[in-house]
């Protein structure tokens, strides 16, 4: 009978529909998990500020830490005393802070530099064929690429010190990284 | 100052809603008139204080009165006086002040045009309505205060959202929503009510049936409203991208159709009476969840607008409204078994039961996808997407079969039908759907949904003709008229039957609209170097020049484009690029060449900014798009009409014996006895 | 045009005094930025792509906007990358269309923007695993409160085949009335 069934049918919809809603607004719209996690990182041809050309390939055998920025961006501020100690901490035979500057210009880019300091190196997008291969939504966002090329962590938005320090020191600790699981966060 | 009179409005309204809830209630059981009479003035009292505060709210909004936190948050002084004026529902507060004050005043409405009857409804219906408005003026005083002090008082605020000042549709599109969505919890309160007096008879359906087509036909025109506003404003060329928000506007107006035509059944055969109930608790249900989706940012939209506290209480809201009314339904449903018996399966009695059946189809269909992404990422943590595509492969074959059945039911007879009088009925449409559907081949159509979509409206339009012309001319036969006057005699002494026919017509109006400009819009992007020119189709479009202005709210560049339609000069447009200093992106506003036939749609992609050399333009020629407006237009005629009260209302009840001629018993059977508004 | 160079000045002071927001990631530059940087990028586009193009190439424009009309748009909330002028989309599309030019199958190209964004980038789910529900449940749906309703209309007409309820509905009076306006019809 139609009737029987209706009473069931509204609850059976409703409740789970309810549960979800209220599970669904815990949650930041805004995070999204990254596929890269544990994959090869794609390579690049880029340019440097100085006009030297470089590839991925280039950084075999190094801790990366692949920091997608633009002048324009506000979280970038907040995060760039991060990068500029990590730029202190670690030694470039090690680990190699680059960063691309993305939907930027070179001139914006040295201003910001020449303001808020950090003398590593940088390279540009032009395209955004770079930022596209690594599926970048927006920036800040850092990828952490261990020595053999593999992509261990993408972080969206600001990184921590924390979270800097202890993806760096298991990526020098165990060359083989271990793929990270979370994609976002990680910071223990 | 205007703090205080909007909180001390807010306040008084809190508790005037208690005073209807509890009088309402009480005095339904009791049927103590001062009861009666308390919760008719209480009703009164919350309108009288909802306007209060919202007229506070307008007076800040337009005196700049930046001391009110809600004006501190939309107002700026550069914005234009209209646009202030409307920003009142461009933010959350204010949309719920609105929303209040809409509610306040359809219960005001209600115990006014009811102050004289004495059925038992009244009295449980303003309760009801009472307590859904304890809890929007609720969250007025708490959560979602409009009238809060800022202190200290800024000179300026940032204005409101960019997009929702960028065009005058803003004024119309969202108080049609808001009428439409608040409207329903007119039938919604009487279905309660009846189930609270336990009078489940069809009278809350007839008390409500103006209501519920009122209510329909301004959420529909908010619905093709919000459309024509995103295809002026957005300026992709589209005007539906099934966004949750959209779709939370569509999901009630599914399940509200459903009802519009399963009460028929009801009035008409007395079944289906748990189904109705059920139908339009689930459509209020679904305003709150459309209210709670753009309120509470659970789905990524580009019309919602986050906080924080509001969406745990809606959606606790929503549960308790679902309890109440599961409980409800369960307690009465001794009463509410009514057996049900058919004459015979083709009929239009189930055509209506098929019609519902792809009604809730489709809303559990647009509902699921809407909901879909949630419950993959809480099954295993994935995010996936659900949009255009998935929507419009699912709703197409649904659509199509709702058309189908627009044709069939209404010339169906009631009861049963012969095998000879149904060939009489089908075979003339059945030619003229043919006929629609080869000249749609005929013109180079080759997709199957399409072709489809124009062999059933050539169908249905034939039988609403059909039906249209066995009226006249038995209407002329009766009354001895010219058919003129016979046209019009049956539109107003049967304006529910006709109107319905005349909103049919203009579902068939847009439904071809969508599939002409569904599958004949082509586009092209391309930079133009100044004096250049592109073809597209008929239309030459050739860049003159870039401007720019600056306005007091925002700063346009513009471009100039010379448009030449198959060689010959046909005027400029000017699309542009609109920068407001609290938006990081432009907003564009396209520029649209209507004609009958299609729109030449321009809109503005990027341009030199040294020199105003070139421009990117991305042109689209919209076919029929036109037509998907004056669609809705007829369909707000039809309601209109089917609204009106019947001329010559009040005209005894038939009896068997009074039958003048057959067809003239046939109108008056059409129509239910006198209906108390 | 120095009308055009005030303006645009104009437009730069509005947005340096403009707020700025301050969300944990921020996903297109302003104004400001966009301005000043398609004034350095140089107009080889304008050449490149002329107004003049040959069949083939708008075939692979078309086929390209095919591909990404089901390409979700990753800075705008709920656009396809075909709708969006966002300078990302514009991109993502000038990849979608050098893949196809290169020779890659549709299939091929949404296959890589899934390996680098997500399936998220789709904007239809994937016909496997557990968005099969997504496609099964409303033809589920259709199917049971098909076989409902045939049900309940059968039970219904039979139930009328023997006499009309005595008790009936409360418009029998009406319904009747139809019933001989029918009959007198027929005849």
């Amino acid at each position: 009978m139609k009737k029987k069934q209706l009473r069931w049918l509204l609850p059976l919809v409703a409740v789970p529909i309810l549960w979800l809603l209220y599970w669904g607004m815990g949650r930041d719209t805004y995070v999204l998990p990254s596929p890269m996690a544990g994959l090869p990182a794609p390579d690049f041809e880029l340019v440097t500020f100085d006009g030297d050309t470089l590839h991925m390939a280039d950084l075999q055998g190094k801790v990366v830490i692949l920091n997608f920025w633009a002048s324009w961006c506000i979280p970038c501020r907040t995060e760039h005393p991060v990068l500029v100690q990590t730029e202190r901490t670690w030694d470039d035979s090690e680990v190699v802070l680059l960063g691309v500057v993305y939907q930027d210009s070179r001139a914006n880019a040295e201003r910001f530099l020449a303001e808020f300091g950090g003398d590593w190196t940088h390279v540009l997008d032009p395209s955004q064929r770079t930022a596209i291969d690594y599926g970048v939504y927006g920036v800040p966002e850092s990828f952490f690429i261990g020595t053999d090329g593999t992509i261990s962590l993408k972080k969206v938005g600001p990184v921590t010190w924390d979270l800097v320090r202890y993806q760096v020191d298991s990526l020098l600790a165990a060359p083989v990284a271990t793929a990270g699981a979370a994609s976002t966060g990680g910071a223990p | 100052m205007l703090n205080l009179i909007g909180s001390v409005s807010i306040a008084a309204a809190l508790l005037g809603a208690l005073a209807a809830t509890v009088t309402g209630i009480v005095g339904g059981y009791t049927r103590k008139p001062v009861l009666i009479r308390a919760a008719r003035y209480s009703t009164y009292f919350v309108f009288f204080a909802m306007s209060a505060a919202f007229i506070a709210m307008e007076v800040a909004l337009l005196t700049h009165d930046f001391s009110v936190k809600y004006v501190a948050r939309v107002g700026s002084l550069e914005t234009p006086t209209y646009y202030t004026a409307i920003s009142l529902w461009s933010s959350l507060e204010g949309s719920i002040l609105f929303w209040g004050w809409i509610l306040a005043a359809y219960g005001a409405l209600v115990a006014f045009v009811n102050r004289k009857s004495d059925s038992r409804l009244i009295p449980f219906a303003e309760g009801v309505m009472g307590f859904v408005g304890l809890f929007f003026y609720g969250l007025l005083a708490g959560p979602a205060n409009p009238f809060g002090e800022v202190f200290p008082v800024p000179a300026n605020g940032p204005g409101p959202n960019p997009l929702l000042q960028n065009h005058p549709l803003m004024g119309l599109h969202p108080p049609m929503l808001y009428l439409g969505y608040v409207g329903l919890t007119v039938p919604f309160a009487f279905a309660i009510g009846a189930l609270l007096s336990g009078k489940l008879d069809e009278e809350w359906i007839r008390a409500t049936r103006r209501w519920t087509v009122a209510a329909w036909a301004f959420l529909s025109v908010g619905i093709v409203g919000g459309a024509w506003w995103s295809y002026e404003v957005l300026g992709w060329g589209g005007y539906w991208a099934w966004d949750p928000v959209e779709n939370a506007s569509f999901l009630p107006w599914l399940t509200a159709t459903a009802f519009l035509h399963s009460v028929m059944v009801q009035e008409r055969r007395g079944m289906l009476k748990t189904w109705n109930l059920s139908l339009i608790i689930g459509t209020f249900l679904l305003v709150l969840f459309g209210t709670f989706l753009t309120r509470s940012g659970i789905l990524d939209s580009v019309h919602a607008f986050t906080e924080g506290m509001i969406g745990p209480i809606f959606l606790a809201f929503i549960a308790l409204i679902m309890v109440l009314s599961l409980v409800l339904i369960a307690w009465r449903s001794d009463r509410l078994h009514a057996p049900g018996s058919l004459d015979a399966v083709v009929s239009r009695e189930s055509m209506f039961i098929l019609n519902n059946l792809f009604f809730v189809a489709f809303t559990f269909t647009v509902l699921l996808g809407t909901t879909f992404p949630l419950i993959v990422e809480a099954v295993n943590g994935n995010r996936v997407s659900v949009g255009p595509p998935y929507f419009n492969m699912v709703s197409i074959p649904l659509g199509v079969l709702l058309l189908f059945l627009m044709g069939i039911g209404p010339a169906l007879p009631w009861r049963r039908t012969s095998p000879e009088k149904l060939k009489r009925t089908f075979i003339v449409p059945s030619a003229v759907g043919l006929a629609a559907g080869l000249l749609g081949f005929a013109l180079g159509t080759r997709s199957v949904w399409p072709l489809v979509t124009f062999t059933f409206a050539g169908f249905v339009s034939a039988t609403i003709v059909e039906e249209f012309r066995k009226g006249v001319k038995a209407r002329m036969r009766i009354a001895n008229v010219s058919a003129p006057v016979a046209l019009g005699q049956i539109l107003t002494r049967n304006n529910r039957r006709y109107g319905g026919y005349i909103v049919h017509a203009g579902i068939v109006v847009i439904i071809v609209a969508l599939a002409l400009s569904g599958t004949y819009r082509f586009e092209r992007e391309v930079t133009l170097r100044q004096g250049e020119l592109m073809q597209l189709g008929d239309y030459g479009v050739m860049f003159d020049e870039l401007w720019a202005e600056e306005q007091p709210q925002r700063f346009v560049v513009g471009g100039t484009f010379s448009i030449f339609h198959r060689g010959d000069p046909a005027g400029t447009m000017q699309p542009s690029m609109n920068y407001y200093p609290n938006s990081q992106q432009p907003i564009g506003t396209p520029a649209v060449r209507s004609t009958l036939k299609e729109d030449l749609y321009l809109t503005l992609m990027a341009f030199d900014e040294a020199q105003g050399s070139h421009a990117t333009v991305r042109a689209i020629v919209n076919p029929a798009v036109p037509w998907l407006w004056i669609g809705g237009m007829i369909v707000a005629l039809g309601a209109i009409l089917a609204v009106m009260p019947q001329r010559g209302s009040g005209r005894p009840a038939v009896s068997a014996t009074v039958i003048a001629s057959e067809e003239e018993s046939a109108e008056l059977v059409e129509e239910p006895t006198a209906v108390p508004v | 045009m120095s009308r055009f160079r005030a303006g645009v000045l104009a437009l730069l002071l509005t947005c340096a005094i403009g707020p700025s927001s301050a969300t944990a990631q921020e996903s297109e530059p302003s104004a400001e930025t966009t301005a000043t940087q398609e004034a350095e990028a140089p107009t080889e586009e304008a050449d490149d792509r002329s107004a003049l193009t040959d069949p083939e190439e708008e075939a692979l424009d078309a086929l390209a906007a095919e591909v990404a009309s089901g390409l979700r748009c990753p800075v705008c909330r709920n656009q396809s990358v075909v709708e969006s002028n966002a300078e990302l989309s514009r991109e993502m599309q000038a990849v979608v269309r050098d893949r196809l030019a290169a020779g890659e199958t549709p299939e091929e190209v949404e296959a890589y923007f899934v390996s680098r964004y997500g399936e998220w980038i789709l904007l239809q789910p994937q016909a496997r695993g557990i968005n099969l529900l997504v496609y099964g449940l409303p033809a589920l749906a259709l199917i049971v409160g098909f076989f409902i309703a045939r049900k309940l209309l059968h039970k219904w007409t039979g139930a009328a085949d023997g006499a009309v309820p005595a008790d009936g509905s409360p418009d029998l009076a009406a319904e009747d009335e139809q019933w001989l306006r029918e009959a007198l019809r027929e005849s």
